[in-house]
This record gives C-alpha cells, sequence and structure tokens, in this order.
C-alpha cells in the first residue's frame, strides 16, 4: 500500500486530482477517526479531515520518503488535531459551558450498544489527559498502530512511547476509580 | 469484587480496542476540492495584489526621483541667476 501511496503523492505533487481522490479514499477513514477522538465531535473531525487533505495536497510534493506515508498522513492528523482543540479552546472561551457540554455527551457513530457506555466513559477521560499521553493511547488504543509506528510518528523512541502510555493509563485508572462510586464500572 | 472491578476498569480502558470505525460523510471530498479551488484562486488574488503593491511603489518612487531632480535643477538656476559675482568675462579691455 505504501509504495502506491507513495506513487499517488508524486502524481498529486504534479496536480493530478484523480491520484488525489485515490489518496482520499485510501486515508480518509484513518484520518477522519483519529480526528474524531481528538476533537469527539463529528462536524469538527470532518473540519479537521478537511484541513488535513488540503495541506497534503499542497505538501505532496514535499513528502520524504524517509518516512512512510502512513506515518506522515497519521503525523499531519495529529498536529491538525491538536492545533483545532487549541484554536477552539481560545475562541470558545466564553462560552465554555457550551464546549463542555458537547465534548462529555460524544457517542462514538460506529460503535454497538455494549461497548457506548464504556466508550463514552473512556472518551470522557481522554481528554483529560496531557497532549503527548492522548497521542499515544488515541493511536495505540483507539487506532489500534503497532508501537513502533506510534513511535515514529510522535518522532520518540519505543521505550519513551511505553511509559507514556503506562502514565496514560495510570492517570485514566484512577479517574475511572474516582468516578467508581457514581458508575457501574 | 476487586476482580470484577478490576475487569469492569480493563473494559473501559481496551473498549475501543478493535471497534469499528466511523465513515467520513460522503460529500466530503467535494468539499475538500471545493476548498482546494478557493483556496488556489485567492492565491492568484494575492499574487495579484502583491505584483500590483510592487507596481505602486515603483510608480512612487519615479514620481519622488523626477520631483528631486526637478527641484535640484531649480535651486541651481536660481543660485546662478542670485549670484551677481558670477559673469562671464571679467575683463573687458581685450585689446590692452
Amino acid at each position: 500500500m505504501n509504495v502506491n501511496a507513495e506513487e499517488l503523492l508524486s502524481r498529486i505533487a504534479a496536480e493530478d486530482r484523480q491520484a488525489f481522490q485515490q489518496f482520499y479514499q485510501l486515508f480518509a477513514e484513518k484520518v477522519f477517526n483519529t480526528a474524531l477522538s481528538y476533537t469527539q465531535n463529528l462536524q469538527d473531525a470532518e473540519e479537521v479531515t478537511q484541513d488535513v487533505f488540503t495541506s497534503i495536497y499542497q505538501a505532496a510534493a514535499n513528502f520524504k520518503a524517509k518516512a512512510a506515508v502512513n506515518t506522515w498522513v497519521y503525523r499531519i492528523t495529529v498536529n491538525k488535531s491538536i492545533n483545532f482543540i487549541k484554536k477552539k479552546k481560545r475562541l470558545t472561551l466564553f462560552q465554555l459551558n457550551y464546549t463542555q457540554k458537547e465534548q462529555t455527551d460524544f457517542e462514538h457513530p460506529a460503535l454497538i450498544l455494549e461497548n457506548k457506555e464504556n466508550a463514552k466513559l473512556l472518551f470522557q477521560f481522554i481528554e483529560s489527559l496531557a497532549n503527548k499521553q492522548k497521542t499515544a493511547f488515541i493511536l495505540s488504543f483507539v487506532e489500534d498502530l503497532p508501537r513502533q509506528e506510534v513511535a515514529n510518528i510522535m518522532g520518540i523512541s519505543l521505550k519513551a512511547v511505553e511509559s507514556l502510555l503506562q502514565r496514560a493509563k495510570k492517570n485514566l485508572r484512577s479517574k475511572l476509580e474516582k468516578s467508581y462510586p457514581n458508575r457501574r464500572i | 469484587m476487586n476482580n470484577n472491578k478490576e475487569e469492569q476498569l480493563n473494559n473501559v480502558l481496551y473498549s475501543m480496542k478493535g471497534a469499528p470505525k466511523a465513515k467520513p460523510p460522503t460529500q466530503l471530498f467535494t468539499k475538500i476540492e471545493q476548498e482546494l479551488a478557493s483556496q488556489s484562486k485567492v492565491i492568484q488574488l494575492k499574487q495579484l495584489s502583491i505584483v500590483a503593491a510592487a507596481l505602486v511603489g515603483l510608480l512612487i518612487l519615479n514620481l519622488w526621483t523626477i520631483q528631486a531632480l526637478q527641484q535640484n535643477r531649480q535651486l541651481s538656476t536660481q543660485k546662478q541667476s542670485n549670484n551677481p559675482n558670477i559673469s562671464l568675462m571679467s575683463n573687458y579691455k581685450i585689446y590692452q
């Protein structure tokens, strides 16, 4: 898939719209789902996905084969998602109640009823993690990526990813335990 | 009880593992194409405005230079006409 994607990227650099559509079909689901895990809002995830593919189209010529295309696309998505959240927080500083309510009500659209409650709880607490822990957790346990790829995307060592995941899980556990008396976990 | 709690905690922590993916909206690619088309128009307008600004800058520089040259000429002719000591001939007794 990567060879194909690289070839598509070089065609996109030459402004080939058909190649761009093929590239979109290859990566749209990954980009959209990653953005959804960060923004926890369908419209925002759509906006981030749009931004990611616009950037890919414009930066296709700058892609260096040193990294895998998959890693490059995920890296752009993570950065765009984090920047989007920062920007949104700045913009809605005076409408704090609105954003908080919107985020805690998030339900992943693809989940079956059985997992929905657990995932809702998980996303509520993922939100409170520091950015690096959040990225390591989302890429590993939501996107199901191998640890080495997570390390490549984040530009850190495998050991650092493991340590981030341990801290993320510890933080999530303590938050879930605190909410234990009030919830049926 | 504790084992049950631990299991439930793990159920929450790993609730997204292997979960089905959400599908992006079908019209999203069209939106992206529209965005790209509008951005290329914006770039053209941006380039045009840069060219226009450069032209205006050049025009202003030219006008300023012409004005400065004219002022210089006026000053030098004024100096010449105001100075009584300047004359082409200083000695009129040619045949002495």
